[in-house]
């Protein structure tokens, strides 16, 4: 019995370690905004066709993926939907690089393309009758729409704060919520959505920035030894704008 | 007791005192890091903040609310599965523990498919009560619900099989009526089994996160619980997010605590 449990331990320790070490001598990781979900892939795809470094992505809500580096994750790029937010993140971190901005978004009304009209405009979101979202303030989506509503002087009745601009825009596209505000390029990624452009005096702009991650004093055991930069560096490349300009994302 | 009875409660095989110990540092140690973050000199400020104030009354009414749903609902089902010889028992029993293993996401996505405004069953509610359950605090209470029924019925179905039925057919040989039985003799011995099983429901309720976010959004005052809460704010107000934290494993474990020897040992005997 005990041996059993023994040779099952150390199964599970093979397995496990086998699938931590990856791809070690040439892959990066990046961690994205949710934001960037679709485009971070093809842009991964197009770095690694280029230079022959394998990218892992770790996709989640920039504030997220803010803790985890700050609380040592191993990283070496983090791609982040708030350039604020990695400015933040390099004055309370050491080993963050010089946040470099590589593309900007803007936030729009999402409804379902079938939507009946109730909603055609900012001042809608003040109505108690429609099921109406928004990120959370904590959220970079959450904190432009903040700012929208204050510019448009609109107190809106919120249903929900969702803690990630994706699943905000999968429950406008189910139907489960009237309208919500999303980036123009989560709306371009679905089908189900249609957008409804802010007024111009409430208009936010979001700007995407990305910085190397020092891995020094990270665990090392797990994934690369190429550094970020190269990837950075690449953002800016013609062939990565031309892909973030087909997803409707915004010149640096 | 006897020697060897004494022997054995004195010796502790050295492998098995090893393992324990490891067993409860595992969960013992992220709770003492826990501790060790806490931001006690702000810890009043955070903990008694209108977030948290809302955050807790929404947990406390919901998580209690989806216990006594559960005991309702759970206790019937719990006889139907240990009583009874209905077809289909073994598939019943492995479809309403399956809360317990799905990931709370997924039940979360699967309520919003049945309940949600274009759901099987969401469209037809809305267009014949008006009500919509999605990012409301029934939807809270529905999503707590969900995860926590299973343990009750898992406890009471056990506290049942335990009992035995000579009693119930003793009362039933004497004349009483099933429905009789059922409350008088049924449910008196299986009480500590319903009291242990609506704990441990009301417990996982309280800690329930992923299945909430999902069905019940996210909304400070309307259906944000205490776990929501945390998660809000583990990112950009983290003293706040470790209080409230704090908060949930002391009223957490103060409650398993107290009711631990009526709990456990009751539904033994």
């Amino acid at each position: 019995m005990i041996r059993r449990i023994g040779a099952a331990l150390g199964a599970i320790a093979v397995v496990a370690s086998a699938c931590g070490s990856g791809d070690s001598d040439s892959s990066i990781r990046v961690a994205a905004a949710s934001s960037l979900t679709d485009v971070m892939t093809e842009l991964a795809a197009a770095y690694e066709a280029s230079s022959g470094v394998e990218v892992e992505l770790n996709l989640g809500a920039s504030s997220a993926l803010a803790l985890q580096v700050e609380e040592g994750a191993p990283v070496d790029v983090f791609a982040s939907a708030d350039v604020a937010l990695v400015a933040g993140l390099r004055e309370r971190t050491s080993g963050i690089g010089t946040p470099v901005e590589f593309a900007t978004n803007d936030l729009v009304i999402a409804v379902p393309v079938d939507a009946d009209g109730r909603i055609d405009a900012l001042d809608d979101f003040t109505d108690d009758d429609l099921l109406l979202g928004a990120c959370a303030a904590q959220v970079p989506c959450g904190g432009y729409a903040a700012t929208a509503f204050r510019l448009a002087d609109i107190e809106p009745a919120l249903d929900t704060e969702e803690t990630d601009v994706r699943s905000l825009a999968a429950k406008i596209a189910s139907g489960d919520l009237d309208g919500g505000l999303v980036y123009r390029t989560d709306v371009a990624a679905a089908d189900a959505l249609r957008a409804i452009e802010l007024p111009a005096d409430a208009a936010v702009d979001a700007v995407y920035a990305a910085a190397t991650v020092d891995r020094a004093g990270r665990d090392t055991s797990y994934g690369s030894s190429e550094s970020g930069d190269d990837f950075v560096e690449f953002l800016l490349s013609s062939t990565a704008q031309e892909i973030l300009r087909a997803q409707g994302f915004g010149p640096p | 007791m006897t020697d060897a009875v004494r022997r054995i409660r004195r010796q502790w095989p050295r492998g098995l005192v090893v393992f324990a110990a490891l067993g409860a540092a595992i969960i013992a140690i992220p709770l003492l890091a826990l501790l060790v973050r806490v931001p006690w000199s702000g810890l009043v400020d955070a903990a008694t903040s209108e977030v948290v104030r809302d955050a807790l009354l929404i947990s406390l009414v919901t998580s209690l609310a989806a216990a006594v749903v559960s005991i309702v609902l759970g206790v019937p089902l719990a006889w139907v599965l240990a009583r009874t010889d209905a077809p289909g028992r073994g598939v019943l029993r492995a479809l309403v523990t399956l809360p317990m293993i799905l990931p709370p996401v997924v039940g979360g996505a699967a309520l919003l498919f049945a309940f949600g405004r274009r759901g099987v069953l969401g469209e037809w509610l809305e267009q014949s009560t008006g009500l919509v359950l999605p990012f409301s605090i029934w939807g809270v209470i529905l999503a707590n619900t969900f995860v926590a029924l299973p343990f009750l019925v898992i406890t009471v179905e056990g506290g049942l099989v335990a009992a035995g039925t000579r009693r119930e057919e003793a009362a039933a040989t004497l004349g009483a009526t099933p429905w009789h039985v059922f409350r008088r003799v049924t449910l008196p011995s299986v009480a500590p089994a319903i009291r242990a099983g609506a704990i441990l429901a009301w417990a996982r309720a309280f800690g329930e996160f992923g299945a909430t976010i999902t069905f019940a959004g996210n909304l400070p005052g309307r259906t944000q619980t205490l776990p929501l809460a945390v998660f809000v704010s583990l990112d950009a107000d983290r003293d706040a997010a470790i209080a409230i934290s704090l908060i949930m494993v002391v009223v957490s474990f103060v409650i398993l605590l107290t009711l631990r020897d009526r709990w456990w040992s009751g539904s033994a005997r």
